[in-house]
């Protein structure tokens, strides 16, 4: 009876323990996301402001309008908003698809062919995607010009595409993962590595093929350094990234009273396509597929 | 439904590792064979090199009378199960079982026909939409067992597919395949590192050990004959008993004398009579082997047995329906710990009140006693005996045993002697000469005849080569003396001559030899260099004790500073591996300056060696040193001459190479001269037709155009024929460009199309860079006009065989042949390759 209570109490002092280490942690996590959150928050309120359009030093707008949206949708502004979008949307599709496809099949080789040089150019690869892109613009810029290409969302597009090969690392990693014995019996099965790829090997990586989409849609979407030097001075050739700066800093810096609430609202618009195409592939995201392929 | 045969595989890796070596074996139609070993032995890479998933790295691999080599695994008709299944996971049952049939394009009836078929055969029925993670291990590997039944392949392997399974359900997945090889009548080949496995599925057993077949047999021959220690020790659970012991022979009884106790057993003579005899001395130490079965502690076995030990009992393991009792020879033995006492014996009967600590009485059945080699580990008892040995002496060059008086033949010059053995294979033994001799009894084990012969009360044996015999018979035979070889205690008196001569050859194709010279050149030139630089070795190793080498101390401190900038090397590059902190480099330096000190030490210990040497030979009596002065004079003569040998055939050689035409007009090989030359005149030849023809048909064509249809046609198919012929005869020119030729010394042997499909296969591109060993059988020359140059130094005459003593660059050769030659005489001699043996040198791979 005596050790039963001893026991008793114990329990009691290791509850205690928890519930106030559980509350430490959810008032970090609370207090980290409140950070996180703010700046969307800031955003999506000035964008709906009204009574001015430059920078205020208060949160809650005093008049509430839509006319900040609308202004993006003006072909014909000065700055076309929804010109810039569309580009920079056919931009990164173009992009991500081309990308996706490479790297999947740059990774699948590198995963599962032996031939001279392999452990090299994976190494050279790695060390080159160490440098920051924007190193090459210079002489990325001097190629273009030689091809009269500045300034044409193509050869924006020919850029990405061409260092798309070196994001094969995760990819080559999960397909490492997928165990050479199928491979193996598909190849004894008679197919070959074609066959093997798109029709045995791509089936069970969706979480990385989703992994893949996202990523090689993300960057050309965002990216600001490559197409605000490849992309020239003429405001309808613009991507949404180079736009939105100029809203910013633009015309010596006198754009920014003019256009900071417009600025919020694009910013907003521009998050929409990401926030959506995350929700669609999230599922996809965290399942295994692999499941049953071998003794598990 | 095809045989399967293996010849020469090797599997290398760049490294140099040999995962298989040599593996040789002819699988017949509807076999199961089992291969089994340890784990790293190379029976998956074996397998897998048969599914063609690995490639072969030498050696030829046949799937009924196709060579397969270089086939992809789809093509090669085989079907293969995994360890761990490898379904295809995104797919059902019935798709998993379906994909290899759809890739070949088989109508969708059919294969739903097959698919019902085989989920039949394997109960899978009910499970054919569901995926493979819904499903057990076991009904996993049974889709993997239909998804490759299913395409009704040649040869079926299987990679350990049972050794994800537990033991229940092992057992029955067991029985279930051995089911399906009586039900398919397909060829099986299992892998698996499970003994109980192999012995109960297989109809023969591969045993491999570290790349290599150690024996290849039913799994009752394996559990009765084992070829070595390993073998006795894998087969059969529990281990077999392995004993150390001396083997001695008092005329007809064999004294059994086991190490670390007091046991001894007497042996018939007559029971033993396979055991290679020069084991019987008392001194060479063998291991005993005994299953734990035929030991007995029954006690009417132990009254009515003769072969008693003692047996300190340690412990007991109960099985239910038997039970093993441990225990050790050694009265201070544990009986725990595998040692060399230790014995296990399986008794069905209990206990019989038996304690632990109890010393009881064992019985040995001998009849199934083996024997092994205490350090090669290979059994000395061998189901086919490979030697004979027999008492002898040698008096006026006249060999005794047996009671039999054999003259020796004229090459064979031994000094008269007592007490000594002969050694005879039984290869060396043939049924046409003038010894009578009895045959007391014929075996025939697997494929061979084994004959026991009988002379003077004792046995002895040889293989009978298809000579009809019956036991009782009275035969003649006679004995080959090149095989045969004296001993007198334990020191070599008469050596066997070798069966092959050697030598350093390189590889190419005819076009090499006609457009690139100077390649042939290079390559002629490495081998020379080669040569000369063994010559100049084996003149050094001959030198030692009696000459200053004034070499050595150069060389001595050559290997030192290699050997410490190595070392550098070595930690320069661990210290800048990255984060080692200060002791660590601390630690590596330290090393690396032990180690140079070692180094130092090691050259300093070297040169006064050599030092002491010299002083030796310094201190040597007057005497000693004019004898051994011209000894070396003697030697270094000897040697100068046949490097100077060397050097005047590569000379001539360089001269016949530097002239083109020179060259082609003396080529060693007329063939090659006449074949390309013949065939570049009617390729020529060919081509100016055709430009003619051409030309000659555009007027016409143009002419039959006006005319009308018909002509034209007639013309058309002119032209074409006209251009097959000459495509036919580029064609054949093209292909006697690719003629490959052995180098040997110079000159050119064309090799058939089947030695060069193997060379080639084996090697691909490095065929060309590598040099070959070549071993040829004294057998395979002929002697003609053209060819290598080889000249007589002696004749020498076996009785049966008689030799010409040739001299080959330095190498002597021996030419079996019965017609005499002066000394002194250049043979041009032809080698037929057919007797010949090529071997990789780096890796030592035999090609065929």
């Amino acid at each position: 009876m005596k050790r039963l209570n001893l026991t008793n109490r114990q329990e009691g002092h290791q509850r205690r323990n928890r519930i106030i280490s559980n509350t430490v942690t959810y008032v970090i996590l609370v207090l980290i996301s409140i950070i996180w959150v703010f700046p969307f928050v800031y955003l999506l309120l000035q964008s709906f402001r009204g009574e001015s359009t430059g920078v205020v030093g208060y949160l809650l707008p005093e008049e509430w309008t839509f006319d900040n949206y609308i202004a993006l949708f003006n072909f014909n502004d000065q700055y076309p908003f929804i010109r810039w979008y569309l580009t920079t949307l056919m931009i990164a599709v173009i992009t991500c698809f081309f990308q996706t496809i490479l790297v999947l099949m740059v990774s699948y080789a590198l995963s599962r062919m032996r031939f001279k040089g392999r452990q090299g150019i994976m190494k050279m690869i790695l060390v080159i995607g160490m440098f920051p892109g924007f190193l090459s613009l210079i002489a990325v810029y001097y190629v273009l010009r030689q091809i009269n290409m500045i300034g044409n969302p193509f050869g924006l597009i020919l850029v990405y595409i061409a260092g798309s090969a070196m994001s094969y690392y995760i990819v080559k990693g999960f397909f490492d993962t997928v165990p050479h014995a199928l491979d193996e019996a598909a190849m004894i099965d008679g197919a070959n590595r074609n066959t093997i790829f798109w029709k045995i090997i791509l089936p069970l990586s969706k979480p990385i093929i989703i992994y893949t989409i996202l990523t090689s849609f993300v960057a050309p979407w965002g990216d600001f350094m490559m197409s605000s030097y490849l992309l020239g001075n003429n405001a309808d050739n613009w991507t949404v990234a180079i736009g939105l700066q100029n809203w910013l800093t633009g015309n010596n810096g006198q754009n920014l009273s003019h256009y900071f609430t417009r600025f919020c609202a694009g910013a907003v618009f521009t998050s929409i396509p990401i926030v959506i195409f995350f929700f669609c592939l999230q599922r996809y995201y965290v399942e295994g597929v692999t499941g049953g392929a071998v003794k598990g | 439904m095809a045989d399967l045969s293996l010849r020469h595989i090797y599997k290398v890796y760049p490294n140099g590792t040999k995962a298989v070596s040599d593996f040789n074996m002819e699988i017949k139609d509807k076999e199961f064979i089992v291969f089994v070993g340890p784990s790293g032995c190379g029976k998956s890479t074996t397998l897998r090199m048969i599914a063609g998933l690995e490639d072969i790295s030498a050696g030829e691999l046949f799937i009924g009378d196709k060579l397969v080599n270089n086939m992809e695994p789809k093509d090669r008709d085989i079907a293969m199960v995994f360890q761990n299944y490898a379904l295809y996971p995104h797919m059902t049952v019935y798709d998993n079982m379906a994909f290899g049939l759809k890739l070949r394009h088989i109508p969708a009836a059919e294969i739903h026909e097959k698919i019902m078929w085989a989920a039949d055969i394997l109960g899978i029925k009910e499970y054919l939409d569901r995926k493979p993670r819904a499903m057990s291990g076991g009904q996993r590997q049974r889709v993997a067992l239909g998804r490759a039944i299913l395409r009704n392949p040649k040869v079926f392997l299987l990679d350990e597919p049972l050794s994800n399974l537990d033991a229940k359900l092992r057992t029955q997945m067991r029985a279930e395949i051995s089911k399906l090889h009586k039900q398919l009548g397909t060829t099986f080949i299992y892998v698996t590192h499970d003994q109980t496995e192999a012995m109960t599925m297989g109809t023969r057993i591969v045993v491999m050990k570290l790349g290599r077949v150690q024996q290849i047999d039913t799994p009752k021959n394996l559990y009765n004959y084992p070829i070595n220690k390993f073998v006795a020790g894998f087969i059969g659970t529990p281990q077999m008993n392995f004993f150390e012991a001396t083997l001695k022979r008092n005329k007809d009884i064999v004294e059994i004398k086991f190490d670390y106790c007091d046991d001894v057993l007497y042996v018939p003579f007559n029971q033993l009579l396979k055991v290679q005899p020069a084991y019987f001395n008392g001194k060479k130490k063998v291991i005993v082997g005994l299953r734990c079965e035929n030991i007995s502690i029954e006690p009417e076995v132990v009254k009515k047995s003769k072969n008693i030990v003692k047996v300190k009992v340690s412990h007991f393991e109960e099985l239910g329906s038997e039970t093993l009792i441990y225990g050790d020879l050694n009265m201070y033995g544990d009986g725990y710990v595998e040692s060399s006492t230790r014995v296990i014996i399986k008794n069905q009967k209990g206990y019989l009140g038996i304690q632990p600590g109890d010393i009881i009485d064992a019985a040995f059945d001998v009849d199934h006693i083996h024997f092994f080699d205490y350090k090669t580990e290979d059994s000395i008892m061998p189901r086919v005996p490979e030697l004979n040995l027999f008492d002898a002496e040698v008096k006026d060059n006249i060999l005794h045993f047996l009671n039999v008086d054999l003259p020796l033949p004229e090459a064979i010059k031994v000094a008269d002697n007592k007490d000594l053995s002969l050694l005879v294979p039984s290869d060396a033994i043939s049924f046409d000469g003038d010894i009578p001799a009895k045959i007391a009894h014929i075996e025939e084990v697997n494929d061979v005849k084994l004959c026991y012969l009988e002379i003077d009360n004792r046995i002895f044996f040889t293989k009978l080569n298809g000579e009809n015999y019956k036991v009782g018979d009275t035969v003649k035979i006679n004995i080959d003396f090149t095989k045969i070889s004296l001993e007198k205690d334990e020191e070599v008196i008469l050596e066997p001559l070798k069966t092959y001569d050697e030598y350093i050859s390189g590889f190419a194709s005819a076009a090499t030899l006609h457009e690139s010279k100077k390649f042939v050149k290079n390559s002629i030139d490495g081998i020379v260099k080669e040569h000369i630089n063994d010559l100049e070795a084996e003149e050094r190793k001959a030198l030692k004790g009696i000459a200053i080498d004034t070499t050595v101390p150069k060389a001595l401190k050559e290997t030192m500073k290699n050997n410490i900038a190595k070392l550098r090397a070595e930690a320069t590059f661990n210290l800048e591996k990255g984060d080692l902190g200060k002791e660590g480099k601390k630690k590596i330096k330290d090393g690396l300056t032990e180690a140079i000190a070692k180094e130092k030490e090691k050259y300093n210990a070297d040169l006064a060696a050599y030092n002491d040497s010299i002083a030796k030979l310094n201190a040597r009596s007057a005497e000693e040193k004019a004898r051994d002065e011209a000894t070396e004079k003697e030697v270094r003569d000897a040697f100068e001459a046949r490097i100077k040998n060397v050097k005047e055939l590569h000379d001539k050689f360089n001269s016949i190479m530097s002239d083109n035409d020179a060259w082609l007009k003396q080529d060693s090989d007329a063939d090659i001269k006449t074949t390309l030359a013949e065939l570049q005149s009617v390729k020529a030849q060919g081509l100016e037709e055709k430009k003619a023809r051409l030309a000659k048909d555009k007027e016409l064509i143009k002419e039959a155009k006006a005319k009308n249809e018909d002509i034209n046609k007639v013309v058309l198919t002119e032209v074409s024929d006209v251009e097959k012929d000459y495509q036919a005869k580029d064609n054949a020119y093209n292909f006697a460009l690719r003629q490959g030729y052995l180098m040997i010394n110079g000159y050119y042997i064309k090799v058939n199309e089947d030695i060069e499909s193997k060379i080639i296969q084996a090697l691909s591109t490095r065929t060309f860079v590598t040099l070959f060993r070549l071993e040829v059988a004294h057998d395979a020359y002929t002697i003609q006009d053209h060819g290598i140059e080889a000249v007589v130094k002696d004749y020498i005459d076996y009785g049966k065989y008689k030799f010409v003593v040739c001299d080959v660059l330095g190498n002597t050769i021996y030419i079996q042949s019965d017609k005499k030659y002066e000394n002194g005489t250049v043979l041009h001699l032809g080698i037929n390759l057919d007797k010949t043996r090529l071997f990789e040198r780096k890796f030592d791979i035999r090609l065929y």
